[in-house]
């Protein structure tokens, strides 16, 4: 799986449908692709801020998941794949998620599930900073810890989205105050990523640093404006030629 | 009530490896049997409702069937949107179980009060809402239904009725039929009450989400001619038993329950029916 084929993918889908949030996708395409490279067959991912689907949707693309007519026209009326991921439509979606602070909690269930059932396979799931805003996510972290959930792997996208609201100021010492195991990466190095995506005997959680946008230098500049916004024909070409 | 949700507990935690079990810091020591048989099923999980339900969502999706509990307000009216998105929305088997709807924490005050969970539980497609009376209604609807791969809301009032009848899961039950051409429609405990007035057909419905069609076709005959129609609940008078009668027979329903306003006073549950108007004499006036 190519990381620019994954951007390419992202902003050819936001240009087709005509919407999309590009910038969330953008940030979590190294985080997907290092998911990859660990993903056990038993494995399951939640990405907990919806609204990032379309580097999930690319990734369920180049997995051969799904065609990449379904991905550009996602979406549209009567298709698998919505603004935001929906498990009923598609097997390889885990989890319906789009509202905020819902992923953690789901996912910190499933892992408890299997616990409960020695069931193999790890847990994964993708937060994002603004949604750390939400409390369900310390919620859920803490019963994570509590029950001993080490089949919990949670990626924060540390894209800063939140500079403009409740910034949440996240480092690696609030999450092992919580009792969890920590790692600081390079959210745009997947071999970072892949070094950190495993779990010994609590949960883990991936503080990953990231750039909202990452990949299109106009995006990641101007990373509101462009947080649900579509590129004309003019700004898509530009943006495939920069992502090269 | 409880003691039956304890009952039921315990054998469903003995009976399917798939259950688990639940709850928000409330009736720990009276489900103590259910975690001594299955101390890796039973989880007290803490004063954090929503991601309970969350939870209780992702055990469903890895082919657990959970049953969360609490107090009414704190699952329903705090976790809402957790309930529509994680257990509606993802549609998966999860089974809430609450205390404490309407007044039944009368005297704690308004944020212990629940005066409107069926019409919320009802607002959730894909829930099934049940209020049992008593506790073999309880066990009857809960042995029926559980498996089925639907969310289910449990209302567990701390009153019960006095009759002695059988119920089935999305059945109305007519348990005397009318001598004046009315009838009544009657959720919950207030059964008795209603049963005080003289000549109006009684009709008890103890699910109110969906009603089998058989029993439609049944009570759509009954009422087609009645005179008048009336809905007793202790309830609000919103979104609940009157609304559900009246969408499934397209028919004016006359309803008498709660009116939309904190009950603000504290006392005993009596007390706080009086206030309501909902007690036995002013149910007898409003259906004189």
């Amino acid at each position: 799986m190519n990381t620019k084929e994954m951007r390419r993918i992202i902003v050819q889908a936001a240009h087709h449908a005509k919407h999309g949030h590009m910038p969330s996708a953008l940030s979590l395409v190294e985080i997907l692709k290092a998911y990859s490279e660990v993903q056990q067959k038993e494995d399951e991912i939640v990405l907990s801020k919806g609204h990032g689907c379309l580097a999930l949707y690319a990734m369920l693309h180049l997995q051969g998941h799904v065609p990449l007519d379904e991905v550009l026209n996602f979406g549209k009326y009567n298709v698998k794949l919505g603004g935001h991921p929906d498990r009923n439509k598609l097997d390889q979606i885990y989890a319906s998620t789009g509202s905020l602070g819902h992923g953690l909690p789901i996912a910190v269930g499933a892992a408890m599930a299997r616990k409960i059932q020695n069931k193999k396979g790890n847990i994964f799931c993708i937060v994002g900073d603004g949604e750390a805003n939400e409390g369900s996510i310390w919620e859920s972290l803490l019963i994570a810890v509590s029950n001993k959930l080490n089949n919990l792997i949670v990626i924060i996208d540390y894209n800063k989205s939140q500079i403009r609201s409740l910034e949440p100021n996240l480092n690696t010492k609030m999450f092992k105050s919580f009792g969890c195991d920590v790692a600081l990466v390079d959210g745009h190095d997947v071999e970072q990523l892949i070094d950190s995506m495993f779990v010994f005997d609590k949960p883990k959680v991936v503080l990953a640093n990231t750039v909202k946008g990452k990949g299109v230098k106009e995006i990641e500049d101007n990373m509101f404006a462009w947080h649900h916004r579509a590129p004309t024909d003019e700004e898509y070409e530009k943006f495939i030629e920069v992502i090269g | 009530m409880r003691g039956e949700f304890a009952k039921l507990c315990l054998e469903t935690i003995k009976n399917d490896s798939k259950s688990v079990v639940m709850v928000g810091d409330i009736s720990h020591f009276l489900l103590r049997e259910t975690e001594q048989v299955a101390p890796d099923r039973f989880y007290n999980i803490g004063i954090c409702e929503q991601s309970m339900v969350g939870m209780a969502s992702g055990m469903a999706i890895e082919g657990m069937r959970p049953i969360i509990h609490t107090i009414a307000p704190f699952l329903v009216e705090r976790a809402f949107e957790q309930i529509k998105n994680d257990i509606g929305y993802q549609n998966t088997e999860v089974t809430i179980v609450t205390v404490g709807g309407t007044y039944d924490y009368s005297d704690l005050g308004c944020t212990h009060h629940c005066y409107g969970d069926i019409a919320m539980m009802r607002l959730i497609p894909n829930m099934q809402v049940f209020e049992p009376s008593t506790p073999q209604e309880f066990r009857t609807l809960f042995e029926k239904t559980w498996g089925n791969g639907l969310p289910k809301y449990f209302r567990l009032s701390k009153e019960q009725h006095s009759q002695d009848f059988k119920v089935e899961p999305e059945v109305m039950k007519v348990v005397r039929e009318s001598k004046d051409g009315r009838w009544v429609f009657v959720s919950g405990h207030i059964l008795d009450d209603v049963l005080e007035s003289p000549n109006i057909g009684v009709i008890y419905v103890p699910t109110l989400s969906s009603i089998n069609k058989e029993s439609y076709l049944k009570i759509s005959k009954i009422i087609e001619n009645a005179k008048k129609v009336y809905s007793v609940e202790n309830h609000f008078t919103i979104g609940g038993l009157g609304d559900f009668v009246s969408e499934t027979f397209n028919v004016v329903v006359n309803r008498i329950g709660l009116e939309r306003k904190f009950l603000t006073n504290y006392g005993n549950f009596s007390n706080l029916r009086r206030d309501a108007g909902m007690d036995r004499q002013s149910i007898t006036k409003k259906l004189s």
